[in-house]
């Protein structure tokens, strides 16, 4: 079994779990039942080079079980568990030509995939996340040496992808994405293609409006931003006193 | 009674990887400056399992610039307790993470995989009793937080 070709940290989310990592060569997603499903990558060290099409299960036995290949090979694409447990994967490089706007539903109670409706936008590198409704957002990235600034949504009730109402505040690769808890997106850092970024955007899934929320500290990029659960125990004990 | 705030820890300035974090309030849309990671770090992963308030970080940490081919990655995973306010370290996870290499992750207890392209293998470990890795019961037993709650364990390839 060949496992190798997996590189660097990938983009884990998950409805009941809280992660954001870069996104990077190989991407993973969690499943409702605790596993992470990984997908594709790249068989060699160089960023986005030679993608494969190769998918496993990471059990929760800390054993990896082959899934069937995806439809094509991709590297630094996007990979969400949706609310019925099947996994959208879309764009990414996949192969020579570059970056693809293909996207494909794979189910894991049969170990089968499918095409879906394609992105409107070839990107790699972007960032994705299952928004409270069930839809998945996608946001900026890469398009053949172009930053984007745009959003789109995808539909798991109407299969595809539409662009979304408003755009980012600024075109982001490297960015980060968190679920706030009233629901919410929201989207800070990355490069425009030219310099770091600091800026925070939220987005409004109700309305897709993008508001720009004020500033980091420090420009950043390829860093993690993760939503806290709660206040600390004591102090949620003081606050019932 | 959520608390809502958003970590922002580690990555790139344009300049050179960040040890810094923040804290992002979006009720008010401001940022703080948070504690200082154990080493700088970007590409990294962060996860906060479910139920589970602290930030478990791992990955990547390179020293400058936007190569890879260049950076140095170091093995240490460490844990954002919220409590604390404070970064915590964890014990090491797999070698083949420190090359560089893949990881994912499940639960209940936090498995993570590191896949070494190189040697085509995958060595995998369990940090185990993670949901322990919180504060005391009582409020003034929050310097009673014990790291030992942590602990790595080898599955066998």
């Amino acid at each position: 079994m060949r496992l190798g070709p997996f590189l660097f940290a990938a983009l884990l989310t998950g409805a009941a779990t809280h992660v954001s990592a870069a996104p990077s060569a190989t991407c993973s997603t969690r499943l409702a039942d605790g596993r992470s499903f990984l997908t594709g990558g790249t068989t060699s060290a160089a960023p986005n080079a030679n993608p494969i099409a190769i998918a496993h299960f990471f059990e929760n036995d800390g054993s990896l079980k082959p899934a069937a290949p995806m439809l094509a090979a991709r590297a630094a694409h996007v990979c969400i568990a949706l609310q019925d447990s099947s996994i959208l994967v879309a764009g990414g490089v996949s192969g020579p030509g570059g970056p693809t706007n293909s996207a494909e539903i794979y189910d894991p109670k049969t170990d089968n995939g499918g095409p879906t409706g394609a992105m409107l936008t070839a990107r790699t590198s972007a960032a994705a996340i299952l928004l409270k409704d069930g839809r998945v957002l996608v946001s900026g990235g890469d398009y053949s040496g172009q930053i984007a600034n745009t959003l789109e949504i995808y539909d798991p009730a109407e299969n595809r992808f539409r662009v979304a109402r408003d755009v980012l505040s600024s075109a982001r690769a490297g960015h980060a994405i968190a679920l706030l808890n009233d629901g919410r997106i929201l989207i800070a850092g990355g490069t425009d293609g030219g310099r770091v970024l600091n800026t925070i955007d939220i987005f409004d899934p109700a309305t897709e409006a993008i508001r720009p929320a004020g500033f980091m500290t420090s420009p950043r990029s390829d860093f993690t931003a993760t939503t806290l659960a709660g206040w600390p125990r004591s102090l949620r004990r003081w606050f019932r006193r | 009674m959520p608390d809502g705030r958003v970590l922002f820890a580690g990555g790139f300035d344009g300049e050179r990887s960040l040890a810094s974090s923040e804290l992002y309030d979006p009720a008010i849309t401001l940022s703080s400056p948070g504690p200082p990671l154990s080493a700088p770090r970007r590409h990294h992963t962060a996860m906060r399992p479910a139920g589970v308030d602290n930030v478990f970080i791992f990955g990547d940490a390179p020293e400058r610039g936007f190569s890879r081919a260049h950076t140095r990655r170091t093995a240490g995973a460490e844990l954002f307790v919220p409590a604390l306010n404070e970064f915590v370290p964890a014990r090491e996870i797999a070698a083949a993470d420190a090359n560089g290499k893949t990881t994912a992750h499940t639960e209940p207890h936090v498995t993570i995989a590191a896949l070494d392209a190189e040697k085509q293998s995958a060595r995998r470990q369990i940090l185990s009793a993670y949901p322990e890795y919180q504060c005391g019961s009582r409020r003034s037993k929050i310097g009673a937080y014990t790291p030992r709650a942590v602990e790595l364990k080898l599955i066998p390839s």
